[in-house]
């Protein structure tokens, strides 16, 4: 039987293969790239309605985590303020600023100020605020230097190896708990050491079964 | 137009009668809920259309998980006080019911009411609420609840209201009918006979779909059934349905639970009634008779407890009755000032409570 194809033919479908395989490979990995969470949710930073700035407010002025994240050491949620906040300055403070009509709307209608949600979890997580700086895990461990982000941004991946890190070897994320809010926190020898220190006192035993976060 | 009897062969079906006869409405509404491809869908179907859009429905629907979902957090523009999300707040409330007020306690979550439950501080529901006053939390959900002004079936406002209220001012409000539940509050009441006052043509008339025994009397009874080593209710289900407070049960059981407190002996629970109900469950001993009856039994044990020389009887009496209300009266009898006679609120005949009174002058009176 005749061949219909020259035999040289099978060069060209030999390299074509392997072509088109190192393609979708790198394509693979690409989306591996892309998609992996460190990658995906580290930098994360979208448009807020009312453009808040931490950098003024916590760096320049110093204002305290607390005066309007007041439920971070209360429950699980620290929550973003009501509106009522705001104003609790904004009344005297810049009361004209355009850049906080939002606000100033939202107080007067009683409609919520739509802020977007940076860092979210899977909803399978439970994620307890008060557990973690009550016992001296420091705001900037998981949030960064907000003190210095005129728009917040993501710093960690926010995962689960990402959390198992911390929880096999807290010691280095373990400060004195009047120093959790102070983002800018330099201490006079080792951190790990002081939080080591720490651990044994207070007995700190993060757990690292399922059913600590998965419940 | 397109007719829908072009071309089909076999059986016509059609969904609605707007289909049938392809009125405007349904025109307007099937190319209101399908946009783009109203006209699509009264084509003939093809199938070269249908693979079209399957083929670009799978192609396609991996795609939608492409995008970062974008959550808002929704803070409250005014705070609530003492207000931690996550946490459980409570409220301390009165509900009223068959016109008599209970002190409730509400659990609330992230502002959504979760739970009923008696007012711990409120001395008639010692922390407990009963079945209707918990089951009130569904209230709180219901679609057909009333949150904003309405009038002639239309949402209206606070400030339209007040208008026509003061126009009502000008007449003597003749004509008006205001209708309301049983005021038991005092201020409410004090409103209502200004309004009277001051519109003596209106009237105001109240209604209330549940009728408890508390309802539109003067005064409440307070019985202590915690004192009482010796009960007997004739139709009356103090433990159930006839009353608006939790605290009978509570009281009861208190007596009920000898060795547990202050009781040495259980209380001892007789019960005449007409139906099945929670207090002739509860009963040590129970008899039924028709409500009809329920005089014929008072009267009856009226007279052994006066210790009359012919006892009564009661016509149309089950097995045991003469033998039952001896034994009660022997009861009464032997515990005098701590037995308690209640009966069902308008039980008729009318001469039963003045029975249920001499039953109580003379038998439960202490000595």
């Amino acid at each position: 039987m005749a061949l219909i194809f020259p035999k040289s033919t099978d060069k060209f479908v030999r390299i074509g293969a392997v072509i088109v395989g190192i393609i979708a490979l790198g394509a693979a990995a690409m989306g591996l790239y892309v998609t992996w969470p460190s990658n995906l949710k580290t930098g994360y930073s979208p448009v807020q309605p009312v453009p808040y700035s931490h950098k003024l407010h916590v760096g320049e002025l110093g204002m305290d985590c607390y005066y309007c994240h007041y439920t971070a050491n209360k429950a699980g949620y620290a929550a973003v303020p009501a509106t009522e906040v705001c104003m609790n300055c904004h009344v005297r403070v810049k009361p004209q600023s355009p850049r906080l009509q939002r606000i100033r709307d939202a107080y007067q209608t009683g409609d919520p100020v739509p802020w977007v949600r940076i860092h979210q979890l899977a909803d399978f997580v439970f994620f307890n605020h008060q557990a973690h700086v009550t016992v001296g895990v420091s705001c900037v461990s998981c949030h960064g230097r907000i003190d210095q982000m005129v728009e917040v941004k993501q710093m960690q991946p926010l995962n689960m190896k990402w959390c198992l890190d911390c929880h096999r070897n807290p010691a280095p994320n373990i400060r004195p708990v009047e120093q959790v809010t102070n983002l800018a926190w330099q201490p006079d020898r080792d951190p790990a050491e002081i939080g080591h220190e720490l651990i044994q006192q207070k007995g700190i035993n993060p757990p690292q079964h399922c059913s600590g976060c998965h419940r | 137009m397109i007719q829908i009897t072009k071309k089909l062969t076999g059986k016509k079906y059609w969904r609605s009668l707007d289909e049938l006869y392809q009125t405007s409405e349904f025109q307007e509404w099937l190319h209101k809920e399908f946009p783009s491809s109203g006209s699509d869908l009264l084509d003939e179907p093809s199938r070269r259309n249908i693979l079209k859009v399957m083929a670009a429905s799978f192609g396609l629907a991996g795609l939608t998980a492409c995008r970062r979902p974008v959550e808002h957090i929704l803070p409250n523009a005014r705070g609530i006080e003492d207000y931690i999300p996550g946490r459980p707040l409570f409220y301390n409330t009165a509900m009223t019911l068959g016109g008599a007020a209970q002190g409730v306690m509400v659990e609330t979550m992230d502002a959504r009411p979760l739970k009923i439950e008696g007012n711990p501080e409120h001395p008639w529901s010692l922390g407990r609420a009963r079945g209707f006053h918990q089951a009130s939390i569904l209230q709180m959900y219901d679609p057909d609840r009333g949150i904003a002004f309405k009038r002639e079936g239309n949402n209206s406002r606070w400030e339209d209201f007040l208008d026509w209220a003061h126009k009502l001012e000008l007449g003597n409000g003749s004509g008006l009918r205001i209708l309301s539940e049983h005021l038991n509050s005092t201020s409410l009441a004090a409103i209502k006979s200004d309004v009277l006052k001051r519109l003596p043509g209106a009237k105001w008339v109240e209604y209330n779909p549940v009728l408890t025994s508390e309802t539109a009397l003067p005064a409440v009874p307070r019985v202590h059934f915690d004192k009482a080593a010796v009960v007997v209710s004739l139709d009356s289900d103090f433990l159930g349905l006839d009353t608006s407070t939790v605290l009978p049960v509570k009281e009861f059981a208190k007596a009920r639970m000898a060795g547990d407190g202050e009781a040495t002996q259980m209380n001892r629970l007789y019960v005449v009634e007409s139906q099945f109900s929670a207090t002739g469950a509860a009963a040590d001993h129970r008899f039924r008779a028709k409500s009809a009856d329920i005089g014929q039994y008072a009267n009856a044990l009226l007279a052994a407890v006066q210790n009359a020389t012919t006892p009564l009887k009661v016509v149309g009496q089950t097995p045991g009755t003469e033998k039952g209300i001896a034994a009660i009266a022997k009861d009464l009898a032997a515990n005098r000032g701590r037995s308690v006679v209640v009966a069902v609120r308008g039980s008729r005949p009318a001469f039963t409570p003045w029975c249920i009174r001499s039953i109580r002058r003379s038998a439960t009176s202490a000595r």
